[in-house]
């Protein structure tokens, strides 16, 4: 196999399948033509220091490929700064949780000398799974902006948009703490998919198997379709209308409806599931149960005022 | 400035004119390597591996119509312009007399 062969066979691993045998064969052409007319100016074959400065002229394979249409990326240029942003916060999310995790898992220890391999006292959100948890979410972000490349940038969607759809101009201060608790209300609500799949059922939802923490993420799920819907919209329309909130306000009251639920579970069939519970550890979550209630209660009144406000 | 932003700039400044000056050439039928040796000829040196795909851009964007030919018992892919292309050609030409003009008159009114 001569140079030529080997140069156009390695540039056509590179290049789309779609024109690829089109393209090898004009290069193979293009480049037979050179050395033909090199090789008659200096009357002799060409050396192999010759051919190499002629193959490097030419370009490294991967980059003539890549002039030859072979650049597609995965995320555009109109997307990339918006990409790099969720990128940047789910990883920033990331770390937060993780190390929130580490020092619950050390708080429970110490607190109530529970060993930290016990699911039901950490939050099972250790080195491996934040590092699966990321990348699983990498790809999944990935694929979602490849796809809303392709259906809303090249569908002309960024050149339509209307400048009514611009939110109001909020203090740097103001962008930047509610950008951290978004990304991190929406973190936790991702971790919380991901690490933890209980099974999904009415008998779940309303409490039928006596375990409140299972039947409080069944409904953490499903407030978590609801608001990552909003949020994935926020992203794009970065505006609060009507319907953003009202939608809000139906994960709100899903929620609030299934923690009053879990509350009104008998804490004993709790104890019996977790032997090794620590009942103080089950007060704090009680707790934590009823002002998680009454801030979405809360929530709500605050998104229907701002409603009515609109009108 | 350093050497290799300025190289950018360059290159980023001929990228549309290239098009053009392409466009214009093959208002004759060239092969690659024949339309290669005209612009230089004509006092334009530019590397095959920036020539060709964007040669083949053009044809994909149908503003030249090409085709496979075995005369003189070599195997080549001659390029014309096609009627699209004749349409961008007319109108490439127009923004960059636009363009040159604005340019000058930046400049004086600037000097």
């Amino acid at each position: 196999m001569n140079w030529i062969d080997r140069y156009v066979a390695e540039i056509k691993r590179y290049l789309p399948a779609k024109n690829r045998d089109d393209v090898a064969e004009e290069l193979q052409s293009l480049l037979e033509e050179e050395v033909l007319e090199l090789e008659a100016d200096r009357e002799r074959p060409l050396t192999d220091a010759e051919w190499h400065d002629l193959l490097r002229e030419f370009g490294h394979p991967m980059q003539v490929a890549t002039r030859y249409g072979a650049n597609g990326a995965l995320v555009s240029a109109a997307l990339y700064p918006l990409y790099r942003k969720v990128v940047t916060y789910l990883l920033a999310a990331t770390a937060l949780i993780y190390v929130v995790a580490i020092v619950w898992s050390i708080v429970a220890d110490v607190t109530w000398g529970v060993m930290t391999e016990q699911r039901a006292v950490n939050l099972g959100f250790g080195f491996s799974e934040a590092w699966s948890f990321a990348v699983n979410w990498l790809v999944f972000i990935t694929l979602g902006f490849h796809i809303a490349d392709r259906y809303l940038v090249n569908a002309g969607t960024l050149q339509r948009w209307n400048p009514d759809s611009l939110p109001p101009a909020m203090a740097e201060r103001e962008t930047l703490l509610s950008s951290i608790l978004v990304s991190i209300l929406v973190a936790v609500w991702l971790v919380i998919l991901h690490r933890l799949s209980p099974e999904f059922s009415a008998a779940v939802l309303s409490g039928e198997q006596d375990n409140r923490f299972i039947t409080l993420i069944g409904w953490l799920k499903i407030q978590a379709v609801v608001v990552l819907a909003v949020y994935l919209v926020l992203l794009f329309k970065p505006h609060w209308t009507k319907g953003k909130r009202a939608m809000i306000m139906v994960a709100d009251a899903l929620t609030a409806f299934g923690i009053a639920l879990c509350l009104s579970m008998p804490a004993e069939a709790l104890l019996q599931a977790y032997p090794q519970l620590p009942e103080g550890l089950l007060r704090v979550s009680t707790i934590v149960l009823w002002i998680w209630v009454l801030g979405l209660l809360a929530d709500l009144l605050v998104q229907g005022y701002k409603v009515v406000q609109r009108r | 400035m350093s050497e290799d932003r300025l190289e950018a700039m360059r290159l980023e400044l001929r990228r549309g004119s290239l098009a053009l000056i392409v466009l214009t050439a093959l208002r004759q039928e060239h092969y690659g390597y024949s339309l290669r040796q005209k612009l230089q000829a004509d006092g334009l040196a530019i590397e095959e591996g920036t020539l060709y795909p964007l040669v083949r851009r053009l044809e994909s964007h149908g503003l030249l119509d090409s085709r496979w030919s075995d005369e003189q018992g070599r195997r080549r892919r001659y390029y014309r312009m096609s009627v699209d292309g004749q349409k961008v050609l007319n109108a490439l030409k127009q923004e960059w007399q636009t363009l040159n003009k604005v340019m000058h008159t930046v400049q004086e009114s600037s000097s």
